[in-house]
């Protein structure tokens, strides 16, 4: 289930291609506000895009055609 | 032209030892090896610190990540995904050449020039004389050879460890231990705090041994904590296999042979017959004595296709390995220092420690230079929430790389089988951990996940990269084989039922403990050269 859910290989090669580009990279610093503001970054990014993900994994498994070709 | 007395097959670590001593008494060697190597991609990387040439170089993409894009990975986490593309040609002809098949145990394998001491992580450690005695090894016979080893690759360590030898006996020479980064000092100053009441609970931690300079040592510069271990290495701080080679080639007594796929070898009265492909012929070399230092699987694939036997299988050793990411909270949303090397910074040892079969190892990693979109592809999250929290826990990460002790049974085994997409012949392998070896692990393990709360780290997961994850093997060439017993090795390294041949690498090894077995297998093959050596008449 949790597989489902993280990056597609596409997103990934995205971020991947996004972190070795200099003109990119304040995307990557590391956000360091304390430790009480890194936690709740922490805590609210997990919710979020823990929900954003099952949002987009649901949204693909129903209106992404299927891949063995019967559709 | 007239054999040479010695040849060396395999410029891994322990070929390159072995030849090294050798050479240093006086007898003629050639080193025989495929030696795959890609010196561009190496000199692509910049001698500069991580975080600059990160920020300012428009051509790191070919070099972190490769030109085909090589270094961003596609599946899940799997053996030899922490290669970087520079230290790809590792693996890279052996995944071709070297077919192995099994349904549950995936060996990296190298035909690299320094074999995987092309891509081994540097950490060095003595053992005990209880785990000597278990892999067959003298201890008094092996730690004199310790120093010339530490002179050959560069140690820089503690002088002595706090926790009274347990993972390095002091052996003279080392150099000071390299400096640790902000997150793992803030670690084991809290470790210290409390040390006596964390060894009462059976963990020990402290620095780690590694081969990597501190200080300028044999050509080779010091580590510049320029955090680009992973990639590249312009001053040579991190020993391998490789410059040994290079350095015994400027000595009249040594030649390498390399572009060499070793298929076999055949004693006779007057010493022994290695046959290889080179460039896609039948090639032949003859000595008097040969050492087998061809890592643990293909030394036996070698020796399993060359010796009259009835039955083509034997057994083999593997550490089980896992690596828990966990974040040290004492660390988190705070500054760290961009000086840093990317080596293992700590070491630990954890369970019943007078028990080395009861004990794991862990390798305490901090994590920058490998990029921050792998961890992002590890979380079930939306990929900007992911590279949020990435970015947010970076600095903080303390990655805790475990290794267990294994021992030889008759459900890991390695057969030889006919040869189908090589000229060498195929291995089968199958390996599974009987359950009260598994039950074991994960005793330790849930012991671990204590130790790593108390520690102020709260572990983000479990990743398990398969069997054959830890790279390190050995066992399969043991003094005592449970699987085939005729096919063994002596106590002074020749290989049984051989007069001329000798097996210089962990093949020979009846145990395998949880502590990494490179550095003993070093000096266990400068033992062996020294037993051939005396065989042919000590020339110096």
């Amino acid at each position: 289930m949790l597989q489902h859910l993280k990056p597609t290989d596409a997103a990934i090669k995205e971020l991947a291609l996004a972190e070795t580009d200099p003109a990119q990279q304040a995307r990557f610093t590391p956000l360091r506000w304390g430790f009480a503001g890194n936690l709740i970054l922490i805590v609210l990014a997990a919710g979020a895009g823990f929900v954003h993900a099952l949002l987009a994994a649901l949204w693909r498994r129903v209106f992404s055609p299927p891949r063995d070709g019967t559709g | 032209m007239a054999p040479d007395d010695v040849i060396v097959i395999g410029s891994g670590p322990t070929g390159a030892m072995a030849a090294a001593e050798l050479v240093a008494r006086g007898v003629r060697v050639t080193l025989v090896d495929y030696g795959d190597d890609d010196p561009a991609m190496r000199a692509r990387v910049p001698d500069q610190p991580f975080s600059r040439f990160h920020r300012e170089d428009p051509a790191q993409r070919g070099y972190l990540l490769g030109d085909q894009l090589e270094g961003v990975p596609r599946s899940g986490v799997r053996v030899g995904a922490q290669l970087t593309p520079p230290r790809q040609f590792a693996s890279r002809a052996a995944e071709r050449l070297l077919p192995v098949h099994s349904e549950n145990f995936h060996p990296m394998q190298s035909l690299a020039l320094g074999g995987l001491g092309a891509a081994w992580g540097t950490a060095c450690f003595t053992y005990t004389a209880e785990e000597c005695r278990r892999i067959g090894l003298d201890t008094a016979a092996l730690a004199a050879h310790y120093p010339r080893v530490i002179a050959e690759a560069g140690i820089s360590g503690p002088g002595e460890d706090p926790n009274g030898g347990l993972w390095w006996d002091g052996a003279p020479g080392a150099q000071p231990p390299l400096e640790i980064d902000t997150n793992s000092a803030s670690l084991l100053a809290a470790y210290q705090r409390k040390a006596s009441d964390w060894m009462k609970r059976g963990f020990a931690l402290g620095r780690i041994p590694l081969a990597v300079n501190s200080r300028p040592h044999a050509g080779r510069g010091a580590n510049p904590y320029f955090d680009t271990d992973f990639y590249g290495d312009v001053r040579r701080s991190a020993y391998r296999p490789r410059y040994t080679v290079e350095r015994l080639q400027r000595e009249a007594n040594f030649r390498y042979a390399p572009g060499c796929l070793v298929l076999g070898f055949r004693e006779d009265q007057q010493g022994v017959e290695v046959t290889c492909l080179r460039g896609g012929e039948r090639t032949a070399f003859r000595a008097r004595r040969v050492i087998l230092c061809a890592g643990a699987l293909n030394s036996a694939r070698l020796a399993l296709a060359s010796l009259a036997l009835e039955d083509r299988v034997t057994t083999l050793l593997s550490s089980a390995y896992v690596y828990y990411p966990t974040l040290n909270l004492r660390m988190l949303g705070r500054p760290t220092a961009d000086r840093r090397h990317s080596m293992a910074q700590l070491t630990a040892l954890y369970g019943t420690l007078n028990q080395p079969e009861r004990t794991c190892s862990l390798q305490l990693y901090s994590y920058r230079s490998l990029l921050l979109f792998k961890l992002t592809k590890e979380m079930p999250l939306a990929p900007w929430a992911g590279l949020l929290m990435s970015r947010a826990m970076v600095d903080a990460l303390a990655i805790f790389g475990v290794f267990f002790p294994d021992e030889s049974g008759p459900t890991k085994t390695l057969r030889l089988g006919a040869s189908t997409t090589s000229a060498v012949p195929d291995l089968h392998i199958d390996y599974a951990r009987p359950a009260p070896q598994q039950a074991l692990q994960a005793g330790l393990e849930a012991g671990l996940r204590h130790c790593f709360w108390r520690l102020g780290c709260a572990p983000l997961g479990r990743v398990d990269p398969g069997q054959a994850g830890s790279i390190h093997y050995a066992g399969t060439i043991p003094q005592a084989n449970p699987v085939n017993p005729r096919f063994h090795t002596l106590a002074d390294g020749r290989l049984g039922g051989c007069e001329r041949v000798y097996v210089g690498d962990s093949s020979s090894w009846n145990w395998l403990p949880c502590k990494g077995p490179t550095f003993t297998a070093m000096a266990g093959a400068r033992l062996v050269a020294g037993h051939v050596a005396a065989s042919l008449g000590d020339r110096r």
